[in-house]
Parts: structure tokens; C-alpha cells; sequence
């Protein structure tokens, strides 16, 4: 079920009276359990098998992990419910792409092999609650965590609809506490859940689908544009990826704290990073502080020689990457962000930066060395995502070579055609988020009179459902 | 709570009260592609036997020269072809319910709707808008209304956007998706004298072929044989390039149909691998040149065909029409 479709229009807010209907704390949370089954079964209800499957492992590993006796069964249980996850993530993710490289290298060394592919569906959201459920056994493990003894609790966290599908990948020490406390109805959280859930909408409607208008068109046949052209579908790639993915975060807070839970912050204004080390704490928060504190933390961190260090930042960057997708793309990028950390890891730079931190300074005019860093930063993500958003590698590397060789040719420039629609939209959003970066996000004025918010959300609706593009493209993280 | 419900009831109603005048403003065009709806189920009712139905999605509406089919078959052909998007079950049931006894049909679904369902809610709410009762032919199953919901905020943007285009007197292009594009046996024939436009091939048709539209194929069948009406298959053309593309596909498709359905196909698959330059806009609106050929052939295969079914079904000499 899609968060800007109708089925959620009439779905979130039954679920929404029901839940505050029952007022008992397990009745909501079996109530939720219930919402989010449906939720996810909506897509396709075999998804629902899996789920269950990966939610009862760590549930049960868990129990086995703090009742074990010996560091040696704990240290068994908590592998199982490895193999049992990253099978899972194994059989629908990569096997098809373990099974291609094996076979090519196969090949170069002169074995025929027998090409294997298996047609399977990648189930909606596996990659994050698998994550979620594997974090969660990790913290009983290490002691951070007693394990839950409430299977409607534990059902009731790992299936929450609101962040089930794209995260933000909770942990369980922030939020499996809140299923077991009780909830009551807060009124500043709810209005700020809509202002929320309405900034998300207008984000992915009004931004993220028009940006794919350009960007489809454009990596869908590489051949058949220039340089030029290719750079600024990457800019508008840039944005819809960013707007696409932060709308989802956005609609799942605000979701939540409909029903009086908080999420993490999974995004804080990341393109107003002034180095990529501060880029990747403000991008994807849940997912960056999952591989920090799940690999590259054991790994040693930065408390090891430089080597080592090294070693961990790479290593922690590439299985992000492989996170992503099953392919080469996804590992070059992941490696070129690891290698553009690597000067602050080595040098030991200690960051303090929290997301709630203002990116770019206080000050309303950030300074030319602020923004020339910001700039900076940022065509550097963009060079990286073009090999998020190829196909292949063959065609990230066409991509560059055309832009290498077009940005310094007049005539390519001749044929660039922006949208006036896009014209108009992306300076005005940029300036919105850059004047509101103090905020959660930009629709947080509490300054405005209410009949002036009203009428900002009026005209933000009406606007992003009457400049939407005519179809609609599934929200990018979904097929992670 | 209810501070919170009345304030939310309150910017709801506000709400509401946009949407309904917006609807108000955006009356459903007459001139619209879709509204050739009216004209085709006219066409059905009131043409005399002996007929010739065809049935598919636009495919068939782009690819055809019906008036040819007249003069080879000695029978009233009704093109019914619309939109694929409108779902095979939709088209099989408004042929099932337009056709009479003594009709020929010749079903002509697209490659894709084997592998998916292809109802969309832009193009069910657009031909709902021109054409409500047509809301009893559409498979009223849960995948309908779910496709209903889960895409239906798309049609009241367009509803905004008629909104905006007359508040602004822009026009968005029309031909050869307008009414007056089709000619009187319900064939698309305005792009005819158009240039054919660039356009991306499929790469895929989809995972796998569906078994249960070769049983609502041969269900379909069933019944409307059971009242004296004849049935064939007969497979589109695709561009060459989308054939090439999806050949292994196309392959399986034909061994599948081979082993399992139970109506005469008048082609195979492999024979209708047309050159590009065949085509106007998609991988499978033909040209004017491209409808000739393939009515061409066609009607041979129909006049074949018919030539084994007895004396009772062979082509007549046309009625006067209405």
C-alpha cells in the first residue's frame, strides 16, 4: 500500500479511530499488529509469510540469547538468526548476482557452468526489517536490551506500518520501549504528525515524480543524449532520490506520531553538508548508524591502527553499498563514498555533529567558503549517484565519459531544455528547506497564525495534486 | 482528541468543498478518446447480422481497416478495440454482452495481457466518466477496486488539470487520441496521414504467462458458442524490434497457448513480426500501411477458417444497414 494512494487516505485514518478507540495498550498494539499485517499483505499477502518468519527467529533467538548459559550457545543462536536473515536477504536479493559472478569468473578460468537464475519477487521492505529484526538480537547479545517476553509487543515493532516498508530502521532500545508503555492521545504531536505526513506528500507528488520525468527519460537511453543533457538529469536525480526517500521518512513520522509514537530522524537537510563525513550523518540516518554500530564499530572503528581503519570504512561502505542492490553499481558507489571518508578517518577527526545540529551555520547567509563546501559536497554525491542510477557499470562509465567530454562543448548546451516547471519549483524548495533548516522540516512555523498555515496547506495540496505528473512512480526504496 | 477531530473535520470540509467544486468545473470532454465508447456499443446494437466483432485494446482500434474486412467478408465488422488499459476482462465482457447470434468474433488481446492484469484507474475512471454504464462490464473483484484506490488520486488530478486548462485556455494536443479519429466501424484512422512518431520499444511482457487468462479466454468462449456465435484468436503485429526484444517470451506464449487453449488461432505468433517502420507510436498502433497488411491477412484467415464451419456460418451478402 503506498502512502500517496487513496487505499492509505481511508486506511490510516480507520486505523487511527480504532486505536484510540481501544484504549487498553495490547488491544492497540494487537490492533496495529493487525493494521500493519493487512498493510504489508496489500502488496502481495505471501510478503506476510516472510515477515512472520524473520520476526519469529529473533524473537525466539533473543529469548535463547539472554536464557543461554554459555557464551558459546548465545554466541550459536545469535549466528542462527544470521543465517536464517541473511539467507532470506541471499535468496531473494542476490542470488542472481552471486550466481552471474561466480559463473563469469568460472568462465575466465575456462569451467563451463550452467547458467542458474531464479525468478522470485524481492518482497517490499525484506532488506529493512530484516535489519530491524537483526538489530534487535544483536542488542540482547551485547546486553543493551533485555529481550521482549511480549510476542503482540514484539509482532506489534517489527511490523509497524508506518516505517515497515522504507524505515527508518529502528532499533529496538529507542523504540520496542514505546509499544510497551502506554500511549495516550497528545494534541501538538498529532497536528504535528499532519504537518508532517502533508510536507512528505507534497514532496514526493510535487518534486520526486517530476524530477523522474527527466530523469527516466534520460537514463533511460544514455545513447541518446548528450553530456550535458545527462549532467542535469544526475542533478534532477539528485533531488528526486532525496525528496523521494525523505517524503517516505517524512509521511512515516508523521504517521507514528498519529498514534503517539516518535521515530528516529532519518534525514537532516544532507545536501547542506559541508564534507561528505557530515553528508553520511544527515542521509539516511538509520541506515548509516545501523552499519556504524552493527559492523563498523565491531571491526574496530577508528580505535585501531590506520590500516585497520581503513579497512572499516571500506568494508562498511561497500556492504552498504551491496545493501542497496545486487550489482556492481551499488558497490562502486558505496566505495567511492567509503574512499571520500577515508582523509577524516585517517586523520582522526572527531565528529560531534548530531542531526538536530543547523547544517551550514546559524547565520541566514552561510559565507562563500561555507557554500563552496556545500557545493563541493554536493557534485560530489551527485558524481556518486550515477552509479546509483545506471543500469550498469558499462553505463555509469558511458554517462561520465559523455559529461567529461560535453561540459566544456557550446553546442551541447544548446539542447538543454529545462521545464518551467521544474524551474520555478526547485529554487523555491531550496530556498524553503535552507531558511526552515532549523526545523524538522519546513512546514514547522510556529510564528504563522493558523488561518495562514491553513491556507499554505491548502495551497500546497491543490498545488501538488494539480502539477503532479499524470502517473505515478513507486517510491525509489522500495526496491531495496 | 476532539479539539484535534474538530480541527481536522473542519480543514477536511474546507477541503471538500475545492474538491466538489472543482469536479463541478471539469465535465468529462465529449470529444475524448474514450468517449468513442458510445459510438462502438451504438454501432453493436443497432447493426443488422450477419456481423463480424473484433475485440482487443487499441492495438486493434490503431491496426485496422475495417471497411476492407466489409467488402472480403460480406459481413458488418465492429471494431470494439479501445485501450488494453482497460482490463481483458472488461473487453472480453463487453463483447460478450454486445455480441449476438450468428456473430463472428475474432479476439486480438495484447501480448501483455497474458502476463498481467493491465486494468488502470486513469483509464477506467475516464471511460466511466463517458460511458457510466459500461461500470457493468468491468470485473468487480477485489484487484479492480484495488487498482481503483490504489491509483485513483491520478484521475482527480486530471479532473484539476481540465480545470486549469480551461481557466488558462491552453490545449492540450489531441489527434489521433480525439473522437473524430475514428471512422464509422469504430477503427482509429486519423493518424493515417501522420508522420509515425519515436517511441522506445518493450523490453519485456512480463514474469510469466498467466494460466487463468487462457481459461477466461476459453471460458469466454465456451459460453458464447453455447449461443450460436463462432470464435477465433488471432495475435497482434509488434514492431520488430519489441518481437526481438521478447522473443523467448513470444516462444513460450505460442507453446502455451498451443498446449492449452481451446480456440482456433488464426496466426502464430512468429508471422507477425512486422518491420518498425510499421508502426505510428507504440509497439503496437499500426499505420495506415501496416492496418492494410494486417487486415489483409486477416481476412484471409477468417475466409480459411470460416470455410470449415459449415454452410449456415459462411459469409453472406451484407444486409442494408441502419
Amino acid at each position: 500500500m503506498s502512502f500517496t494512494s487513496l487505499t492509505y487516505l481511508l486506511f490510516l485514518p480507520t486505523v487511527f479511530a480504532v486505536y484510540w478507540l481501544l484504549r487498553d495498550r495490547v488491544k492497540q498494539n494487537f490492533w496495529l499488529a493487525a493494521a500493519s499485517y493487512f498493510f504489508y499483505g496489500w502488496w502481495d499477502w505471501r510478503f506476510c509469510f516472510l515477515m512472520l518468519i524473520s520476526s519469529m527467529v529473533d524473537y525466539v533467538a533473543a529469548i535463547g540469547i539472554e536464557t543461554s548459559k554459555t557464551t558459546r550457545s548465545r554466541r550459536l543462536i545469535l549466528l542462527f538468526s544470521c543465517l536464517i536473515n541473511f539467507g532470506m536477504l541471499g535468496f531473494f536479493k542476490y542470488a542472481n548476482f552471486f550466481s552471474d559472478n561466480i559463473r563469469a569468473v568460472a568462465a575466465a578460468a575456462g569451467i563451463p557452468m550452467s547458467e542458474f537464475t531464479i525468478q522470485v519477487t524481492l518482497p517490499v521492505g525484506i532488506s529493512f526489517y530484516t535489519f530491524q529484526t537483526m538489530s534487535y538480537a544483536f542488542d540482547v547479545y551485547f546486553g543493551k536490551m533485555r529481550a521482549s517476553r511480549n510476542l503482540i509487543d514484539y509482532l506489534a515493532y517489527v511490523s509497524f506500518f508506518p516505517q515497515l516498508v522504507a524505515g527508518p530502521i529502528e532499533r529496538a532500545t529507542h523504540f520496542l520501549p514505546q509499544f510497551s508503555a502506554s500511549r495516550s492521545f497528545n494534541l501538538d504531536q498529532a497536528r504535528s504528525g499532519c504537518r508532517q505526513i502533508i510536507w512528505g506528500v507534497v514532496k514526493k507528488l510535487l518534486l520526486a515524480d517530476n524530477f523522474a520525468l527527466t530523469v527516466d527519460l534520460c537514463y533511460g537511453d544514455v545513447t541518446a543524449y548528450n553530456g550535458v543533457q545527462l549532467a542535469f538529469a544526475t542533478l534532477c536525480f539528485a533531488f528526486q532520490i532525496y525528496c523521494d526517500f525523505s517524503a517516505y521518512s517524512d509521511i512515516a513520522t508523521g504517521s507514528a506520531r498519529l498514534f503517539g509514537f516518535e521515530l528516529m530522524r532519518n534525514f537532516a537537510y544532507p545536501y547542506f553538508s559541508q564534507d561528505v563525513t557530515e553528508f553520511w550523518r544527515r542521509w539516511h540516518i538509520s541506515l548509516s548508524t545501523w552499519f556504524r554500530d552493527y559492523i563498523f564499530f565491531p571491526l574496530g572503528g577508528s580505535l585501531v591502527g590506520p590500516l585497520l581503519r581503513m579497512r572499516n570504512v571500506m568494508l562498511t561502505f561497500v556492504l552498504s553499498g551491496l545493501w542497496h542492490g545486487a550489482s556492481w553499481n551499488f558497490i562502486i558507489w558505496g566505495f567511492l563514498n567509503g574512499l571520500a571518508l577515508l582523509p577524516a578517518v585517517l586523520r582522526g577527526t572527531r565528529y560531534h555533529l548530531k542531526p538536530t545540529d543547523t547544517p551550514g551555520g546559524e547565520a541566514l547567509w552561510p559565507g562563500w567558503w561555507t557554500l563552496t563546501k556545500i557545493l563541493g559536497t554536493f557534485l560530489f554525491i551527485c558524481f556518486t549517484w550515477i552509479f546509483f542510477r545506471a543500469q550498469t557499470l558499462t553505463e555509469s562509465m558511458t554517462i561520465i565519459q559523455k559529461i567529461g567530454m560535453d561540459l566544456t562543448n557550446p553546442s551541447a548546451w544548446q539542447h538543454v531544455v529545462v521545464g518551467r516547471r521544474l524551474n520555478m519549483i526547485l529554487p523555491c524548495f531550496l530556498l524553503l528547506e535552507w531558511v526552515q533548516r532549523r526545523h524538522e522540516h519546513p512546514l514547522v512555523l510556529p510564528w504563522a497564525p493558523r488561518w495562514a498555515r491553513w491556507v499554505l496547506y491548502t495551497i500546497l495540496i491543490w498545488g501538488t495534486l494539480l502539477f503532479m505528473p499524470g502517473a505515478s512512480s513507486p517510491f525509489i526504496y522500495f526496491q531495496f | 482528541m476532539s479539539r484535534f477531530l474538530a480541527e481536522v473535520g473542519l480543514f477536511v470540509f474546507l477541503q471538500s468543498i475545492i474538491l466538489v467544486t472543482a469536479i463541478q468545473l471539469s465535465a468529462p470532454e465529449p470529444t475524448a478518446y474514450l468517449a468513442a465508447v458510445v459510438a462502438k456499443e451504438e454501432l453493436a446494437k443497432t447493426t443488422p447480422s450477419p456481423r463480424l466483432l473484433l475485440v482487443g485494446g487499441s492495438g486493434l482500434a490503431f491496426g485496422m481497416d475495417s471497411p476492407a474486412l466489409r467488402e472480403s467478408l460480406h459481413r458488418e465488422p465492429i471494431n470494439l478495440g479501445l485501450q488494453a488499459s482497460l482490463g481483458f476482462g472488461f473487453i472480453l465482457n463487453q463483447a460478450e454482452r454486445l455480441a449476438q447470434p450468428g456473430d463472428w468474433i475474432v479476439l486480438l488481446p495484447e501480448y501483455n495481457h497474458y502476463y498481467i492484469r493491465m486494468d488502470e484507474a486513469l483509464t477506467i475512471a475516464r471511460l466511466l466518466e463517458q460511458s457510466p454504464e459500461s461500470w457493468r462490464d468491468f470485473p468487480r473483484d477485489f484487484q479492480f477496486f484495488k487498482v481503483l484506490l490504489d491509483s485513483g488520486l491520478y484521475f482527480l488530478r486530471e479532473r484539476l488539470w481540465r480545470v486549469y486548462l480551461k481557466q488558462t485556455g491552453a490545449e492540450e494536443a489531441r489527434p489521433p487520441y480525439h473522437i473524430d479519429s475514428f471512422n464509422r466501424e469504430g477503427d482509429v484512422v486519423g493518424h493515417w496521414e501522420m508522420i509515425a512518431k519515436d517511441h522506445a520499444p518493450m523490453a519485456r511482457l512480463g514474469v510469466e504467462v498467466d494460466p487463468d487468462v487462457i481459461d477466461q479466454i476459453n471460458e469466454f468462449a465456451a459460453r458464447v458458442e453455447s449461443r450460436g456465435i463462432h470464435v477465433w484468436l488471432a495475435h497482434p503485429p509488434v514492431e520488430a524490434r519489441t518481437f526481438d526484444l521478447c522473443q523467448d517470451s513470444l516462444r513460450e506464449l505460442q507453446a502455451t497457448l498451443d498446449q492449452n487453449l481451446k480456440v482456433k488461432q488464426l496466426n502464430q505468433i512468429d508471422e507477425m513480426r512486422y518491420p518498425d517502420e510499421l508502426f505510428y507510436d507504440t509497439a503496437y498502433h499500426l499505420t495506415r500501411a501496416g492496418a492494410e497488411r494486417r487486415t489483409s491477412q486477416l481476412s484471409e484467415r477468417i475466409q480459411a477458417a470460416a470455410a470449415t464451419i459449415g454452410p449456415d456460418s459462411k459469409a453472406t451478402d451484407p444486409q442494408p444497414t441502419k
